[in-house]
């Protein structure tokens, strides 16, 4: 069975390399990705011991200098990317699933099921959503498990609305309708028929909530709400921008993880609207 | 004809809501309105007429994919419209349809090949290997080569999909099938084709038709009855010959006599031709051809909408008073 995949994801990868910025960014996203995974082996120091003068600019030793406790600032990004990534990557698994299992429900049951679904949706949608988050995280104990659950319970309803958008037109079509002629259970044609239709779009949708949850991720530990000290996130790493004397007199404390959050989050997004573009079977050639 | 009909209607209608949904003001339309006929074992029933008289709906009613308004479906005796779904569901295998378009009909993620197994699987027609058999068995029926089970729905032209389809209709051992518009969105050679193949697939098969089309030709070609539908109503049924021959309903006519004519020596003929267009109301009342009709007469205003047999014949009816004198 292995032509079965090849004769159908070949012209999807064929499609993707058009765009030649998005597999720039693949391969950007791809080291950063390899560096985060590979911290403990190539992190030349401890990420949470002091190791050098406080506040020191790059040396050779310390290649991005150190931060005003006198961590190794490279360390310290290595790591915090491997927390800000899986917070991302985990925040976007759960939002993805509770927005799929709510999409699917809400479009193929209707009726009052559909309603209260949707009008629960539309209340967290309408919600202030920093706000939001800076209560939840106010209310349960900062810290990395209570962002990735509630980034998680906060992101979903994009997802939910686009799988009951989905869904609603799916089941309309004359395949689901021939479905339901030859006598095929419920279950076939949810997860046999109409999930693996939605699968595409839904795929598109959570990179770009992977490249939102980041953000978030950055802005709640900016903020004291997120990833607790001594763990290094790319959010908490920024703290030193809060004062005027850091930002203009010691780069090296924030323009590194400044960088690589807009450089996960602008590649993210690339690589996401490739995606939309390659699955697209109208934009063959 | 005496045996039992395999698909019956009694009495269906349908109304939908269409503006304003949950309001208390919603206006209904009526697609659907007192249907009743009945498709004997064998035989290819037709239903012909315009787009929006409800045709469609009616399959989609005996098919039990929507619920009539009031009425009842009965399939080999058993009322189907009202038992809940699970129940049906074992029925189901034995009525089976095929689409208008057959682009949307086949999931477009799914293989040729699976698209026929699955069905077959779910009902247990057999084990793997005698279900694998019977795909390559079914594919060659159709006159489509058993290779083409690897590849994806969008890989083939319509005329192929809609052979696909009847291949997946057919999976089931069906006792008939519905078929809603098969050839209208094809190449007239390619419909020939089709129609031909569903002619043959009956003979060999025995199977019964409910054969829904706008085409005269299409539909005249397959069904040995039929009934014309206009503005939700049956307006005359009959035997195919006799309704071709002698149209007994005004809307017949002008029906059969809209159709282009290859023969100059008929061109002559006196045809009739309707007025205004369908969406034009009658009144309250009144024939539903009432506005358009060039033979109406007073009493035309109180229509009762029942069939009366047309003279020296009664297996062909029509709601026309006047039952045509020709």
């Amino acid at each position: 069975m292995s032509t079965r995949k090849s004769a159908k994801s070949r012209p999807i990868i064929k499609r993707f390399c058009h765009h030649k910025a998005a597999v720039v960014c693949l391969v950007i996203l791809a080291v950063l990705i390899g560096m985060a995974a590979l911290a403990p082996v190539i992190a030349p120091y401890e990420p949470t011991k002091p190791t050098g003068k406080f506040s020191q600019p790059p040396t050779p030793e310390h290649i991005l200098g150190t931060d005003k406790i006198g961590r190794d600032m490279y360390s310290r990004i290595l790591y915090a990317m491997r927390v800000s990534l899986l917070v991302g990557f985990l925040a976007t698994l759960i939002s993805t699933a509770v927005g799929v299992i709510l999409g699917l429900v809400s479009g193929y049951f209707g009726g009052a099921v559909d309603k209260a679904i949707m009008s629960f949706t539309d209340m967290v949608m309408s919600f202030p959503y920093i706000l939001l988050v800076l209560v939840a995280a106010a209310i349960f104990q900062p810290g990395m498990w209570s962002i990735v659950l509630i980034l998680g319970f906060v992101d979903w309803p994009g997802v939910a609305r686009l799988v009951r958008g989905n869904v609603l037109s799916l089941r309309e079509t004359n395949f689901i309708k021939s479905d339901i002629a030859a006598g095929m259970p419920r279950r076939y044609i949810l997860f046999s028929e109409i999930l693996p239709n939605t699968v595409a779009p839904v795929l598109v949708f959570a990179t770009s909530v992977f490249a939102l949850s980041i953000l978030d991720e950055a802005a709640l530990s900016f903020l004291g709400m997120g990833v607790q000290k001594p763990t290094p996130s790319l959010g908490n790493i920024l703290e030193g921008a809060e004062s005027l004397s850091v930002l203009t007199d010691k780069p090296w404390l924030w323009v590194p993880a400044g960088t690589v959050i807009i450089l996960l989050v602008v590649c993210i997004n690339f690589v996401g609207d490739a995606l939309r573009d390659s699955f697209d079977p109208r934009n063959e050639e | 004809m005496s045996s039992m009909p395999v698909l019956e209607a009694k009495g269906l209608c349908k109304t939908y809501k269409v503006s304003g949904e949950n309001s208390l003001f919603a206006k209904t339309f009526s697609a659907v309105k007192d249907v009743s006929f009945a498709v004997y074992p064998g035989e290819t029933f037709g239903i012909v007429g315009e787009s929006g008289c409800g045709k469609s709906t009616v399959a989609r009613l005996l098919m039990c994919l929507e619920k009539p308004t009031s009425g009842e479906v009965y399939f080999q005796g058993q009322r189907t419209d009202n038992v809940p779904e699970a129940q049906r569901r074992k029925l189901r295998p034995r009525f089976q349809m095929v689409f208008q378009d057959s682009g949307s009909s086949l999931n477009p993620r799914k293989r040729v090949g699976d698209l026929i197994r699955e069905p077959m699987q779910y009902h247990g027609l057999g084990s793997a290997k005698e279900i694998d058999a019977r795909v390559e068995e079914l594919l060659s029926l159709v006159g489509l080569p058993a290779e083409m089970k690897n590849r994806y729905p969008h890989e083939f032209s319509g005329g192929q999909r809609q052979r696909i389809c009847i291949a997946k209709a057919l999976s089931l051992n069906p006792d008939v099938i519905v078929l809603d518009e098969p050839v209208s969105a094809l190449d007239v050679s390619v419909q020939a084709q089709i129609l031909n193949l569903l002619r043959d697939l009956q003979e060999k098969l025995n199977l019964t038709y409910l054969f829904i089309g706008h085409g005269l030709g299409a539909v005249h070609y397959l069904s040995s009855r039929i009934a014309v539908m206009y503005r939700g109503r049956i307006v005359e049924m009959g035997g195919s010959d006799a309704l071709f021959d002698h149209p007994a309903h005004p809307y017949t006519r002008a029906l059969l006599d809209a159709a282009p004519v290859a023969d100059y020596a008929l061109r002559g003929r006196n045809r009739v031709s309707l007025s205004g267009e369908v969406d034009e109301e009658p009144p309250d009342g009144a024939c539903p051809l009432y506005a358009r009709c060039p033979y109406r007469t007073e009493e035309c205003l109180r229509f009762k909408g029942e069939m009366t047999a047309v003279t020296g014949d009664e297996t062909h009816l029509s709601v026309c008073h006047r039952a045509w004198e020709g």
